[in-house]
C-alpha cells in the first residue's frame, strides 16, 4: 500500500503513474496534510494551505505563478530533450569549427608558386626572362656609359668596360 | 619590356645554396614581394643549372650563353606605383651595406644606379636600380660575373630585344 511518502519518493524519481499523481493531488487538496508534507503542497495545487496562512507569505519569483495556481507540474527533464539539447549545441559547434576552417584555408593562399624544376619548358621561360633582364641591364649600362663618356672631355676616362 | 618580364615565376626559395645569408637586398626584396602592386621575378641557382643544360641545344648566341652559364641567381622587383619613393627607399637600405656604387646617372628624369658586390677581384653580384616617375626597377644578378662580357652583350641582346626597351634610342 502506497503511503504518501512512498508516493512522493516515486514522484521525485519520476516513477509515478498518472493515477498515483492524482492520488497525491487529492491528498494535498484534501486539506489534511501532514506537517512534513506541507512544503510540497504548492506543487500539487495545495492552495488551501496557502490561503490558510496567517502571515502574508507571497513568494513572487520563488515559486512561479502557474505552480501556485496548480496549473503546472514540475518534472525532471526527460532524457530525450536533454539529448536533443546537447545534440543541438554539438551541431552548432561543429558548424562553427567547419566554417572557421574554411576561412583559414581560403585565406592562406600559397605565397610562392613552385614550379617543377624537371620540366624543360620552365627552363626555357626562365632563360627568356634572364635574357630580357640582361637586355634591360645592358641597355641601361650602354646608354649611360655613353652619355657619361660624351661629357667627359679632358679628364682621363676610367675604362670600366672595354668594348 | 618589364611587362614581358612580368611573369610571376617564383621558384623554390629554400634552395639559395651558398649565399644563404640574408642581406640587405633580400630584406628589401622580402618587404615588397607580397605587395600586389609589385612584379616579382626570382630565378634560383637550381634553375640556372637547368637553363645551361637546356639552352646548350638551342640557338641562343654563344656569348649570351657564356654569360648565362655563370649566373647563379636573378631577382627582379619592379613597380609603377610610387616609383620614386621606392627608389629612395631602396637606395637608403642598400647603399649602407657592402655594395659599391659603380655608376650613377640621371637620364631624362630617370635615376639609374649600378652597384656591385665583390670578393677580391670577382664580382659576385651586380645590382641595377632604376627609379623614375614611371617605373622602379631593382635587378640583382648573382654569380661569377664578368662585367666586360656582360657589357659586350648589349648589341647582341638589343638586336632581338629592341622591342623590349622602350626608352632606348640609337645614339
Amino acid at each position: 500500500m502506497n503511503t504518501i511518502d512512498q508516493l512522493l519518493e516515486r514522484y521525485w524519481e519520476a516513477e509515478t503513474t498518472v493515477s498515483e499523481e492524482q492520488e497525491l493531488r487529492a491528498y494535498f487538496a484534501s486539506g489534511q496534510v501532514a506537517g512534513k508534507h506541507e512544503a510540497f503542497g504548492a506543487l500539487f495545487g495545495y492552495q488551501t494551505m496557502l490561503r490558510g496562512m496567517s502571515t502574508d507569505v507571497s513568494m513572487p519569483g520563488v515559486v512561479s505563478d502557474d505552480i501556485l495556481q496548480g496549473g503546472a507540474s514540475i518534472r525532471p527533464m526527460s532524457p530525450l530533450s536533454m539529448i536533443m539539447k546537447v545534440a543541438a549545441i554539438g551541431i552548432i559547434l561543429l558548424v562553427a569549427i567547419w566554417g572557421i576552417q574554411r576561412q583559414l584555408d581560403t585565406s592562406s593562399a600559397p605565397m610562392a608558386t613552385v614550379l617543377h624544376l624537371d620540366d624543360a619548358s620552365d627552363a626555357e621561360e626562365a632563360m627568356q626572362v634572364t635574357r630580357d633582364a640582361l637586355a634591360y641591364l645592358t641597355a641601361k649600362l650602354d646608354k649611360n656609359t655613353r652619355s657619361i663618356s660624351a661629357h667627359v672631355k679632358t679628364v682621363e676616362r676610367a675604362d670600366i668596360f672595354n668594348y | 619590356m618589364i611587362h614581358k618580364i612580368a611573369l610571376l615565376l617564383i621558384f623554390s626559395f629554400a634552395s639559395v645554396a651558398s649565399s644563404a645569408q640574408v642581406d640587405a637586398i633580400d630584406r628589401f626584396f622580402s618587404s615588397y614581394e607580397e605587395d600586389p602592386s609589385f612584379t616579382v621575378v626570382y630565378v634560383s641557382p637550381k634553375m640556372f643549372q637547368m637553363i645551361s643544360k637546356v639552352t646548350g641545344e638551342s640557338e641562343i648566341d654563344a656569348d649570351i650563353q657564356d654569360v648565362v652559364k655563370d649566373l647563379k641567381g636573378l631577382k627582379i622587383l619592379t613597380t609603377e606605383l610610387n616609383a620614386l619613393q621606392v627608389y629612395k627607399d631602396a637606395k637608403a637600405k642598400i647603399q649602407t651595406s657592402d655594395y659599391e656604387i659603380l655608376l650613377t646617372a640621371r637620364d631624362e628624369g630617370q635615376n639609374v644606379q649600378f652597384l656591385t658586390k665583390t670578393t677580391g677581384d670577382i664580382v659576385n653580384e651586380l645590382l641595377l636600380l632604376v627609379g623614375g616617375d614611371e617605373e622602379f626597377v631593382l635587378m640583382s644578378f648573382v654569380g661569377d660575373l664578368d662585367l666586360d662580357k656582360i657589357a659586350r652583350l648589349a648589341s647582341k641582346l638589343n638586336l632581338d630585344g629592341a622591342e623590349h626597351l622602350g626608352k632606348l634610342k640609337a645614339d
